[in-house]
């Protein structure tokens, strides 16, 4: 059987450009959200987000090309560019058609095209340009990433909400099992949009401060942005050619709740059995799990379903693992957001550590598990769930190993 | 070895809904290209299209579904259920191993762009909370889910002009991983204004600068495509999962194959050139070819003269364009198509087709052909240079 590791890692979010600076922020128990800076915030429930740096992709992309990329392709091309250095793949003599893109995303090049559209229909904008649209479809990055890298092998972007970026990892190690792909380039980018912050607005699914993973004063999320990107690779390919291996991509499982579009089944059932499925696929025992990076969006509604589904796929052992919310950090990147967890949680594995829930001071009754407060602590740890679920009721978790 | 059948079809097509409907009218030589008359197309070309009038979700979905779906959710909604009917796999089965994949370039944009225009005039405290969860990607996939309570993975995956191939083949992919034993892919678009606009501002559309406004595929008058919308779908499974179930299979799905040509500028089609220098084109054979040529020149030219390297034969070569406009999601009906003309013995006629391009050794067909084709190649390519092949058979092959 082909196993799927990973060799290179790309980072870029609210806590600015690369690995380390993630790594410290997690460890140090950061908050990237603060001021909403990326267009006016006015008439709005909140004025916070996490906002991403600029991505300053020159260099490694055309000039022309450059000029049309959207903010979401940039974020992407900036953290593939470290995940391709770091991971040495470009020296492993592989044929361009070995190598696959899988991406993960929501709006795409949403942001420009919005600005666009307002001129358009202000009459400021005579005919609608061809420059800002152009990048506007989600599948558009993948497109670029493929162009800057070289990888000519399969191609696609999965969109499913907030969970996007973490099906395009599972999907991405299927192609690497299934031998279609020796490595790929995967991940997820989301850059803020104004629809997606009105539309969360409307649905008063913001909170006004800061989220507060399964504090009993939730009140919803907060937005975030970025990128997270990964190279798989097939295991024995990467240790041939003496990769520096960083985790075992270990299982996926994803399911449907097939009850609602925004509403999650109360009962949790399809988060279990995404749980249920990636854990079979790793061939672990719920017992051995040390950590659960949660969904955690910060809502009412999730916190406590995801707290049930936890429970009853680890039943007594849920007591006993961690879990946490990096999105108290990060804040909720959306199709970045999977990715951007797992990336957490690859980190955590490497180095050592649990990260925290920040921002959670008066836990809920309802959510009664250790979800690693405020402070990150030191735990050598071997194995590790990723939970992403999204809009529509899709759930996927992925399952992690540190590699031996 | 094959890698899949087809055992349930499903259209929502200008031309009609179901696949009977909208196979007859295809053999017949209708087109339903026509004057739009959902939005004002202004006074001047373009103002042709071919559009779905009614869409008869209330019949084929649930109607507390219904009352909250966008028209793209309900064009999938409705080709993934007829599919899944024709299929014979109903809400009876249980769900956790069945899986809705599909395929979408652009997404429900007509309500993003109503969402945003609200947004713009009346500020975002009047932005509309019911709008909102029809402009994520994902809607119409998670509605054929609740629709049908089928619980296995749910995903839609885009891939511009090939996204319909794209879903079929990460649907293979969930088959093959034992990921689910059904998969309902679906894949559609709708015409909205926005992107009739933002596409006539960019002389994309026919007739560009030249000559009548028509959608005429592979003809040396080709001036630019006639947007189409609507929406198809397969259930496809393993040989296994269909004889077991005793399933009629439509055609059998041989190979997909994935190729990317070179190219320097990923938002457009690359050149014909990178078709004739690419080294590593497979070499197909098939006695019926279906392409996504969608009446551009650039695209007519690349598709052809990859067929020109990749089939050393000339079969018949297929558009749907002329006849039902096109769309970025349209693979799935021109897969469909390829499995109808099979299991029929009939091709439809390339509708619109005056004087075909002299330079390709393929048979266009004007009129409709009768045969008995044993196999069929679907090909599409997208801007960036990303190509998918799909090998068909006719025979359901014994596993």
């Amino acid at each position: 059987m082909r196993r799927v590791v990973i060799t290179g890692i790309g980072s870029w979010n609210g806590f600015g450009a690369g690995v380390p600076a993630f790594l410290d922020a997690l460890r140090a128990g950061a908050c990237a959200i603060g001021p909403m800076t990326v267009f006016s915030t006015e008439g709005f429930r909140t004025h916070r987000a996490a906002v991403a740096p600029a991505a300053d992709v020159g260099g490694w992309v055309s000039a022309p090309l450059e000029f049309r990329l959207s903010r979401s392709d940039r974020m992407a091309v900036a953290a593939a560019r470290e995940a391709w250095l770091a991971s040495g793949i470009a020296e492993a003599g592989l044929a361009s058609e070995r190598i696959g893109v899988v991406m993960g995303g929501t709006t795409g090049g949403m942001p420009e095209a919005e600005d666009i559209l307002r001129r358009r229909q202000s009459g400021e904008l005579e005919r609608m340009p061809v420059r800002g649209l152009v990048a506007m479809p989600v599948c558009s990055t993948a497109d670029v990433l493929a162009a800057v890298f070289g990888c000519r092998g399969p191609r696609f972007t999965v969109v499913t909400a907030c969970s996007s970026s973490a099906n395009s990892l599972g999907l991405a190690a299927d192609l690497v099992q299934e031998g279609r792909a020796e490595a790929l380039l995967a991940g997820g980018t989301d850059a803020h949009c104004k629809m997606t912050y009105a539309g969360f607005n409307a649905l008063q699914a913001l909170d006004p401060d800061v989220c507060r993973p399964f504090d009993r004063r939730r009140a919803g999320l907060s937005l975030g942005e970025g990128a997270a990107m990964f190279v798989l690779e097939e295991e024995r390919h990467a240790r041939r050619r003496g990769a520096d291996v960083l985790a075992e991509f270990a299982g996926y499982g994803t399911s449907a709740d097939a009850y609602h579009m925004t509403a999650p089944d109360p009962e949790g059932r399809g988060a279990v059995a995404a749980m249920r499925r990636a854990l079979a696929e790793a061939r672990l025992a719920p017992e051995a799990i040390d950590y659960v990076n949660a969904h955690g969006t910060g809502t009412p509604q999730n916190d406590p379903i995801e707290t049930r589904a936890i429970k009853a796929v680890f039943g007594a052992h849920a007591r006993r693992l961690a879990v946490s919310s990096t999105k108290s950090q990060t804040g909720h990147c959306l199709g970045a957001a999977g990715a951007i967890e797992i990336l957490a949680t690859v980190l955590a594995l490497r180095h050592g550590f649990l990260p925290p829930t920040v921002n959670l001071e008066e836990p809920d009754p309802e959510c009664d598990l250790d979800y690693v407060p405020r402070l990150a602590r030191a735990r050598d740890l071997r194995t590790a769930v990723s939970n992403s679920y999204g809009f529509g009721g899709n759930n996927t978790s992925v399952v992690l190993k540190a590699y031996s | 070895m094959s890698e899949a059948v087809i055992s349930g079809i499903g259209v929502v097509s200008p031309l009609g809904i179901g696949a009977t409907a909208f196979w007859d009218a295809l053999c017949s030589g209708r087109t339903a290209i026509a004057e739009i008359r959902r939005f004002d197309p202004g006074p001047t070309p373009p103002r042709l299209a071919a559009e779905v009038h009614e869409i008869p979700a209330r019949d084929v979905l649930p109607a507390p579904l219904v009352r909250r779906m966008d028209r793209v959710s309900q064009m999938i909604g409705v080709a993934a259920v007829l599919a899944v009917r024709d299929a014979c796999l109903g809400r009876s089965a249980p769900g956790d191993d069945l899986a809705v994949v599909v395929g979408s370039a652009l997404g429900n944009l007509s309500e993003a762009a109503q969402f945003l225009e609200r947004v713009f005039t009346k500020g975002p405290s009047l932005a509309s909370p019911m709008l909102f969860p029809n402009l994520v990607m994902n809607a119409p996939a998670s509605q054929v889910a609740t629709a049908l309570g089928w619980r296995g993975p749910n995903l839609t995956v885009s891939a511009g002009e090939i996204s319909g191939e794209s879903a079929l083949d990460v649907a293979i992919d969930l088959l093959r991983r034992g990921r689910a034993r059904a998969v309902v892919v679906a894949a559609g678009e709708e015409l909205s204004a926005v992107v009739f606009r933002a596409l006539r501002d960019f002389r994309h559309l026919s007739p560009r600068r030249r000559g009548r406004e028509r959608s005429i595929p592979f003809d040396v008058e080709a001036n630019g495509p006639v947007l189409g919308e609507g929406a198809a779908a397969v259930v496809v499974e393993t040989p296994e999962s269909a004889t077991r179930r005793g399933a009629r299979v439509h055609a059998t799905i041989e190979r997909v194959i994935r190729f990317q040509l070179a190219v320097k500028n990923p938002h457009v089609w690359p050149a014909p050139g990178a078709a004739r220098e690419a080294g590593d084109l497979p070499i197909l054979s098939a006695d019926l070819v279906f392409s996504g040529a969608d009446s551009s020149p650039e695209r007519d030219a690349l598709e052809l003269t990859l067929l020109a390297r990749m089939v050393p034969a000339d079969p018949p070569v297929y558009s749907l364009a002329g006849a039902v406009g096109s769309h970025a999601a349209q693979g799935l009906t021109t897969l469909s198509t390829a499995a109808l003309a099979l299991s029929s013995g009939r091709l439809p006629p390339v509708v619109g087709l005056e004087q075909p391009r002299p330079e390709f050794p393929f048979h266009f067909p004007k009129e409709a052909l009768s045969g008995s084709w044993a196999s069929g190649l679907v090909l599409g390519v997208a801007r960036g240079g990303a190509g998918m092949a799909i090998e068909i058979t006719r025979e359901a092959r014994r596993p």
